[in-house]
């Protein structure tokens, strides 16, 4: 069997956030929506949809991807198991990464998600559109997109550890769009 | 580092447990603290730098150095020195009174030996950094 592999440069994680109503049609992003290029070699986007403001979360801890799906039981006199069907699912992003000034408290100056920074699209509750490499953005390698909204910030700090750090979770609103990327060269 | 230790050492250890100035050196197979009882020697600090925080991506790894800082005092094991202990509680409190202040984690301690008729306090200053 084979594995997915977040280890090597190329095929780090990725996870990028840009302002839902940015996007080319909101509630269905896309790839160019994030980014326009990538290098194959090197793993590296080498340009971003900058009209768009795209945030790459940088410093990047540890990643969950839940999708959970509810269940509806029940039980018949003719059969001895119980019959299930699958409900709507709880879709969301989890995590965790260190706090960096530019990305967190944004650059200022527009409207964009980079301009107005993670905390200030948890705190006026914006709905996003989020990209999430698990193996990377070259051409080939899996995406999942959606939108959704952040949440769970709580940046920490402590004498052992003393620079801030921070949980993020982005609740997803609806499902996961499952991609190709393509964008490599 | 060491300045600022031995600074403090050599302004506080007024009794007979006094600092040297020179690096624990050795001569004729003898290290000088040995010859040189009741001199407290501060070696040349050495570093290790390794990862605070571990993330996906390496750019954003935050990383700590450590910055280590032995010293020596051979002192008489037949009589116990009458300082000793005064000398011991300026040698720990030198760890956060010393003038080093870009540290977030600092830390001390110290082994003794006994070597023919001396004890030997082998000590260590540790100071945390952000790298």
């Amino acid at each position: 069997m084979s594995y997915i592999n977040a280890s090597s440069a190329v095929t780090r994680v990725k996870l990028i956030i840009i302002k839902d109503a940015d996007a080319t049609t909101p509630g269905t992003p896309v790839e160019d929506d994030f980014y326009t290029a990538v290098s194959n070699s090197t793993g590296a986007i080498t340009t971003l949809t900058t009209a768009n403001g795209p945030i790459v979360v940088p410093g990047l801890q540890d990643v969950t991807i839940n999708n959970a799906n509810g269940s509806f039981r029940w039980k018949q006199l003719d059969q001895s198991g119980e019959n299930v069907i699958t409900t709507n699912a709880t879709n969301s992003l989890s995590g965790n990464f260190v706090l960096d000034p530019t990305t967190f408290f944004g650059t200022g100056g527009g409207s964009l998600a980079d301009d107005d920074g993670i905390f200030k699209l948890s705190n006026d509750r914006t709905q996003v559109a989020f990209l999430i490499a698990p193996e990377g953005v070259t051409t080939g390698k899996k995406l999942f997109m959606g939108t959704g909204f952040i949440s769970a910030l709580a940046p920490t700090v402590s004498a052992d550890s003393p620079v801030f750090v921070s949980p993020i979770t982005i609740e997803v609103n609806g499902d996961y769009i499952l991609a190709t990327a393509a964008n490599g060269a | 580092m060491r300045t600022e230790l031995l600074s403090y050492l050599t302004s506080n250890l007024t009794g007979a447990i006094k600092t040297s100035q020179e690096l624990p050196f050795e001569q004729g197979g003898s290290a000088n603290y040995l010859r040189n009882m009741r001199r407290v020697y501060l070696d040349e600090p050495f570093t290790e730098q390794d990862a605070l925080i571990n993330t996906l991506d390496e750019a954003s790894e935050v990383n700590q150095k450590i910055t280590y800082v032995r010293g020596y005092l051979a002192v008489d094991a037949k009589n116990r020195n009458a300082d000793l202990d005064s000398a011991l509680t300026t040698m720990s409190n030198a760890l956060r009174q010393a003038n080093i202040t870009d540290s977030f984690r600092k830390e001390f301690d110290y082994t003794t030996t006994i070597d023919d008729d001396r004890v030997i306090y082998e000590f260590e200053y540790r100071y945390y950094q952000l790298a």
